[in-house]
């Protein structure tokens, strides 16, 4: 009951005191146009940084692609955005090479050919007001969906073997950071970096580039 | 007992005239946005921390009348000048929107691909 109470009391504080800083914080001078526009619509290019977490003795863990993205916003305040995002990565390969002790030949090769795309949804601020530049930070979760076919390579003494298939889905946080730039009043030109992490490392860095609009 | 009256006496005095040298900055104001040009691009700095581009459409007695300079247009605005800090002329020392846009995504744009070009090259 004691624990009500004092929670009671607690929400009933925020409220005043959020109340009080809204009535404060009323502008002299208000930069929020009268209709202003709920939607922030973009479509983006880019270029992928991968770093993949399971590479082999020897070889490489990491590669480099091309990204084609939408992403759609909902303008919560002037300053916050809910937005979801969507991207497709082009193929990259990796090449890695398994120490084998008691094959013949001791060493097997593999082309490890690599799809992702991810969907995501996030929370993003918005500096200033109703200017032509903004940065912005944000971040949020994104669902890495990743096709992995893997062409083994025999060697010198056997054939290369079937190529193996495989699809994974994983869930990781992003963080972004960039700016938009307004051309017109309401077309943008939007530059980015966003990282996403897995519980290892970044694994990936997207750069994007995007052309957008709000409505 | 004389001395701690004529000090109190000094001391009054020159209280006095220390606020007599004080101007309240309402009266400053006033009087400055009375003679600027009507058109004149400014910049106002409020009580709160707000700085805002404008541009000075009326001032009266009470309150000048600014259109905000922002990218989608907003109503003129009526200010107190008991609400504002400062007030400047802004020269723009003649970058215009469209040459601000153009060297803006200008610059993003090379330093975008600059940005990709050098990693690329780090990371092969």
């Amino acid at each position: 009951m004691i624990h009500r109470s004092r929670a009671a009391a607690f929400v009933a504080t925020a409220l005043l005191v959020a109340g009080s800083a809204s009535a404060q914080t009323q502008p002299v001078i208000s930069l929020t146009p009268a209709n202003p526009m709920h939607w922030d619509i973009a479509a983006q290019v880019g270029w992928l940084a991968a770093r993949t977490s399971d590479s082999g003795v020897y070889g490489n863990d990491a590669y480099n692609v091309g990204l084609g993205g939408l992403s759609v916003g909902r303008y919560l305040t002037p300053h916050l955005k809910a937005e979801v995002q969507a991207a497709i990565h082009g193929q990259g390969r990796l090449y890695r090479e398994e120490y084998l002790p008691n094959a013949v030949p001791p060493f097997r090769a593999s082309e490890h050919r690599i799809r992702t795309a991810t969907a995501g949804a996030g929370l993003f601020y918005q500096f200033f007001d109703n200017q032509w530049f903004h940065p912005y930070l944000g971040g949020g979760v994104e669902m890495l969906r990743e096709e992995e076919r893997v062409l083994t390579i025999g060697g010198r003494l056997g054939p290369s073997a079937p190529t193996a298939t495989g699809v994974s889905y994983a869930g990781r946080p992003f963080v972004a950071t960039g700016f938009k730039l307004y051309v017109t009043e309401r077309a943008f030109v939007r530059a980015g970096v966003q990282g996403s992490f897995s519980s290892r490392d970044t694994t990936h860095v997207a750069w994007t580039l995007a052309v957008g609009a709000d409505l | 007992m004389k001395s701690i009256a004529i000090l109190t006496m000094i001391a009054t005095l020159m209280a006095s005239t220390a606020l007599a040298r004080q101007v309240p900055q309402p009266d400053v104001w006033r009087t400055f946005a009375q003679q600027i040009d009507v058109g004149t691009r400014i910049i106002i700095r409020l009580h709160g921390g707000e700085r805002v581009a404008a541009t000075l459409i009326h001032a009266d007695a009470e309150s000048m009348l600014v259109q905000p300079r922002t990218r989608v247009a907003v109503p003129a605005q009526r200010v107190p000048y008991g609400r504002i800090t400062s007030i400047e002329r802004d020269h723009g020392r003649g970058v215009g929107v469209g040459k601000a846009v153009a060297i803006g995504v200008g610059s993003g744009v090379g330093a975008f691909f600059g940005i990709m070009l050098i990693l690329m090259a780090a990371l092969d």
